[in-house]
């Protein structure tokens, strides 16, 4: 086995850093504010009119709201997110998806596209054929339609957007480090599709050669992969790595920052991308480029 | 005998091990290992350990060593109609921890080690914030050095993991063990010092910023106005503890 040496860094100076950037770090129990003029927010509960911090992580305020941010935690849905889901279970009408959240969200079979036109009623024998639509197993994409009174969350799929994943890799990277944006369907300029599931649950896959119109309700809801080439299988284990080594140093994840790591990733061998002085190269490039365009 | 595992010779020859031989000097000392009675080991902890954990952490102090890895809050296998979540806790020493080689399967003892740390936790975490799921904890002593010091260094070890998941939790939860030798609590007992049958065994579980108890175990006798005094120096420890456990969360972050 080949055996790497890493760089030797100097130690952290965690108590320095706080002082520099005035972090308020809390633990659990901890009293925040006793202040009654504040509302709590997630991750506080309050005490005699004190506020006092539930989970270890960063106060964050906005206004009145007094809130604590943990840095790892499971992923809480939202209206409108969309995410990436890996079927677990089908029941009664209905699939359980696990979105790596608290609970396992549910996808209603009145809540996905069937092959066989949008407008089309649900019979009997569809609910006996669920499994030929998504097996236990299978990853997805879906958007958060609403909450159950549980708390659990339902999913849809009623775009062409959404609906089963293939010829492609999943990539799991924390959830706070996806952020919301306009759009989290890309095409990268190196010819692979990407999903940027709010979960943390990312697919990286191969550009489709035909449009979504124009597939068949067949190929929709197909299991197997197509034929992918050498040089789009490297691509895409190039672009997974590089959102692993982005997670590795705790970056934010969008479409951008992923391009520019993928550039500065590419003089170096894809499977040496995780080791940690690389992973610091291409992650400080990306970073520096970001800045320089936010600078433009 | 478990034949789907590779088991050890059946005649096997006991290691000659070395004798620590302590010099000691007066006999009047109560204790045998050069600690006062109100002097608990020093304590590392380090959080995430266990990469595929949600959450997880080490604990070492001295010869007790013990991993804990917290996975959820995950949905629960069965589905029971239940507005707050539920806890599981699995507690295990490691066939080679013990003096005496354990076996895989757990025994008596841990099944209620396993049901005693799911009850200290129980007032802590806000399970109301997780209906229908479940919070698993699997904890494995490494090394024991005395049984009630590694069941409270268990429940330690856990709540960082807990804090270190993102679990809502109304506080730290931090234990301490004590025992009673001659008359005088001493804090954290080593193994040693619980050989011997006679003295009680006490260990405590407290939220030191809620000043709250959440599970108290005694077991042998003991005298009122003693177990009094074990949990006031029990909370003291406590106390101790916890300012152990937020500066290695903190540091953590």
């Amino acid at each position: 086995m080949e055996i790497i040496f890493n760089t030797p860094t100097a130690p952290k100076d965690t108590e320095n850093v706080e002082n520099k950037q005035n972090f308020h770090i809390v633990t659990p129990g901890e009293q925040i504010t006793s202040d009654p003029a504040f509302m709590r927010g997630h991750g506080t509960y309050t005490q005699d009119d004190v506020v006092m911090s539930s989970v270890a992580g960063v106060v964050e305020r906005v206004n009145k709201l007094i809130s604590v941010k943990p840095l790892r935690t499971r992923y809480t849905a939202e209206i409108g997110d969309v995410v990436v889901g890996r079927i677990t279970e089908v029941a009664q009408k209905r699939w359980k998806v696990d979105i790596n959240g608290k609970q396992n969200a549910i996808l209603l079979l009145s809540s996905v596209n069937l092959p066989g036109g949008v407008q089309r009623r649900k019979t009997e024998l569809d609910e006996l054929n669920m499994k030929s639509f998504f097996a236990e197993g299978d990853l997805i994409g879906a958007e958060v339609q609403a909450f159950f009174h549980d708390g659990a969350s339902s999913l849809h799929t009623r775009n062409l957007k959404y609906g089963k994943l293939r010829n492609g890799s999943l990539v799991v990277v924390p959830p706070a480090l996806v952020r919301r944006c306009k759009s989290h369907f890309y095409t990268l300029p190196c010819g692979v599709d990407l999903i940027l599931g709010l979960n943390g649950y990312i697919f990286v896959s191969k550009h489709p050669e035909k449009k979504v119109e124009e597939l068949s309700p067949e190929e929709l809801y197909s299991d197997k992969n197509e034929e992918i080439t050498f040089y789009q299988r490297s691509t895409i284990a190039r672009v997974c790595n590089c959102i692993k080594a982005l997670a590795k140093r705790y970056m934010y994840i969008n479409d951008s920052i992923i391009i520019y790591a993928y550039e500065a990733s590419l003089p170096y061998k894809i499977s040496d991308l995780l080791h940690d002085d690389i992973c610091e190269v291409i992650v400080e490039k990306a970073k520096l480029q970001i800045e320089m365009q936010q600078a433009l | 005998m478990d034949k789907r595992r590779i088991n050890g010779p059946e005649i096997s020859v006991k290691p000659i091990e070395k004798k620590i031989t302590q010099t000691n000097s007066n006999d009047n000392e109560i204790r045998k290992n050069n600690r006062s009675i109100e002097n608990i080991r020093p304590i590392f902890i380090k959080p995430n350990v266990i990469k595929k954990a949600n959450g997880s952490a080490y604990y070492e102090a001295e010869n007790i060593k013990v991993i804990c890895g917290v996975y959820g809050p995950r949905s629960s296998k069965r589905s029971m109609v239940s507005d707050e979540g539920n806890i599981y806790c699995e507690f295990k020493f490691a066939p080679f921890s013990c003096n005496k080689r354990c076996g895989y399967i757990r025994n008596a003892q841990e099944r209620e080690y396993s049901l005693i740390i799911q009850q200290a936790f129980l007032p802590a975490i806000r399970l109301n914030l997780y209906p229908k799921s479940t919070i698993d904890i699997y904890i494995t002593v490494l090394e024991n050095d005395g049984t009630t010091a590694c069941l409270a260094a268990a429940i330690t070890c856990a709540s960082i993991a807990l804090t270190d998941a993102g679990i809502q939790m109304y506080d730290l939860v931090a234990a301490a063990s004590a025992t009673c030798i001659k008359g005088n609590i001493c804090l954290d007992p080593d193994a040693s010092e619980e050989e011997n049958d006679t003295n009680s065994k006490f260990m405590l579980s407290y939220m030191p910023s809620l000043k709250q108890i959440t599970h108290v175990l005694c077991t042998g006798k003991m005298e009122a106005e003693q177990s009094i005094e074990a949990i006031n120096t029990c909370i003291d420890a406590c106390n101790s503890i916890k300012t152990v456990m937020d500066h290695c969360l903190i540091n953590s972050l």
